[in-house]
């Protein structure tokens, strides 16, 4: 022991002596130099970024595909632990699901019929009218690896990318409707910009007049509907589509249904919980998403506010104007 | 696992320990994912590596480098949707200041490390929030800022509990039994 002492005396010294300032700035100009070279690099980031920067764009999808993997593992080895609890919760609830979902399974059979008897009647006005269907796109499935909320966004990232036949500007569909469309396509995974993020601005059909209006995210739970034309016949449980307009998704994709609110506050509820859905379908339509072919791609923000422009320049036009002063309830005719 | 100052000081000063950066990485991936996986309703931002951050930094671990701490924020800019550069420098900062006072803070009681860390890890939150709020318009309650800086602050003290219990089971572990 005592033979050590000097020994590790010397060691402890040493250290000390080399362990100051370890992990700081040091005082050689090696390191003002890289701390320098990143404060340097940070700040042409941010410069690019708040441009709107296509080099932006690609780093951050490098990052995102990168980290993908990653993201999948934690997710999954997560989401087994709570799985586990949400299972033992929802044994403790089963006895009062059981009472409900057999008084629902009453009304159901009734609906059923009336599907049935819709479905039919649909499927003989569509002979009647020589309906062509859907000829393109295709359905890619994809998981939901990293459900990015925040008080600030509403993002998914999807475990599929461009290498799986998806482009930017494709639908993102849950299991009963819109939650979202791809912002962001990366080889192997993708940004998905919900339609409850606060920047999400899309045109749609709402109710049977087919009134045109903007479903815009605000960051709750429930998007809300901007620019209904006025003395709109918006009543609660109209349905809400996508209406094509701008050319960003293709029409007629289902959204959810209006909820006028006790203070007349119009939302939208959503017919797929974008929030809980872990996987997800993009429909890729083909539809166009660029304006002009072999046009430079305008930066995002000003890409939505184009399609907004677009979209409320077409509610507006003459014939649309005399329309609306022709009807007495305000709804226009379907074009 | 704790830091040995011959082998600290022979490490080029930009790239630190691997294991470290595996270990702040993750914790960053879990600070980002942690909202979603709490519930919907839970809206919060942690910086949950901020912590093992603060430890390398210290000399508490194995140092991760300015290079691994940037890389870390740009990680959390990149996932958060944040403009890009932002934790990167903010990290990058907040790693050199806790380094600046590293040879002052290792020896004294975890309480007063946590006090250091408070302000800094507190000043990070605040610029992304700050970054946030300029970039997508949307705001933070109250509740959700307070969530916040309780999770970004905790993470320090629980992980160097954890890392400290870990510690003694291993010398535990390795004590030689008497003849």
């Amino acid at each position: 022991m005592l033979r050590n002492r000097p020994k590790s005396l010397r060691r402890w010294s040493r250290g000390a002596a080399a362990r100051r300032g370890s992990g700081g700035p040091r005082k050689g100009g090696l390191a003002v130099g890289i701390y320098t070279a990143l404060f340097g690099a940070s700040a042409l980031l941010f410069a690019l970024d708040i441009t709107d920067h296509r080099s932006a764009h690609v780093t951050r999808q490098a990052i995102t595909d990168a980290a993908a993997p990653a993201l999948t593992a934690v997710t999954g080895s997560v989401s087994t632990v709570r799985a586990w609890f949400d299972e033992a919760r929802g044994l403790v609830i089963l006895s009062r699901e059981v009472e409900r979902l057999r008084a629902e399974n009453d009304s159901l059979r009734e609906f059923e019929r009336q599907a049935h008897e819709l479905e039919a009647r649909a499927a003989r006005y569509e002979a009647l009218l020589r309906l062509q269907p859907d000829d393109g796109g295709h359905v890619i499935t994809a998981r939901a690896i990293a459900d990015l909320k925040s008080p600030f966004t509403r993002s998914l990232i999807i475990n599929a990318g461009e290498s799986d036949g998806i482009a930017q500007g494709n639908a993102v569909l849950g299991a009963e409707g819109l939650i979202g469309r791809v912002i962001e396509a990366g080889v192997n995974s993708s940004r998905v910009l919900l339609v409850n993020d606060l920047e999400s601005r899309i045109p749609v059909h709402v109710g049977v007049g087919r009134h045109r209006s903007i479903l815009a995210g605000t960051n709750a739970y429930e998007p809300t509907l901007m620019h209904l034309p006025p003395g709109a016949n918006v009543h609660d449980g109209d349905t809400v589509a996508t209406s094509g307009e701008g050319q960003i998704l293709p029409p007629g994709l289902a959204v959810g249904q209006v909820r006028v609110g006790d203070n007349g506050a119009v939302s939208v509820a959503l017919a797929s919980d974008p929030e809980g859905s872990e996987f997800v379908r993009v429909y890729n339509s083909g539809f166009p998403v660029d304006v002009a072919a072999g046009a430079p791609p305008l930066p995002g923000i000003l890409a939505e506010a184009a399609t907004i422009a677009d979209a409320l320049a077409v509610s507006i036009s003459p014939a649309d104007a005399a329309g609306s002063g022709e009807a007495s309830d305000g709804a226009r005719p379907v074009p | 696992m704790r830091a040995r100052p011959d082998i600290v000081d022979a490490r080029p000063p930009v790239v630190g320990s691997p294991m470290a950066l595996v270990v702040t990485l993750a914790a960053a991936l879990v600070s980002v994912l942690a909202p979603g996986l709490i519930g919907a309703d839970a809206r919060f931002v942690a910086h949950l590596a901020l912590a093992p951050l603060f430890m390398t930094a210290i000399g508490e671990r194995d140092r991760i480098g300015p290079v691994g701490a940037f890389a870390t924020g740009l990680v959390v800019d990149a996932l958060t949707a944040a403009p890009l550069g932002v934790c990167a420098a903010a990290y990058l900062a907040f790693y050199g200041v806790a380094g600046r006072e590293a040879a002052s803070l290792r020896d004294v009681p975890l309480i007063l490390r946590w006090l250091f860390y408070l302000p800094l890890a507190g000043a990070v939150v605040g610029i992304h929030i700050a970054a946030m709020v300029l970039q997508s318009g949307g705001g933070l309650s109250r509740p959700q800022l307070v969530a916040s800086l309780i999770a970004t602050g905790l993470a320090y003290p629980v992980l160097s509990c954890l890392c400290e219990l870990r510690r003694l089971g291993r010398a535990r572990g390795t004590r030689p039994a008497r003849s």
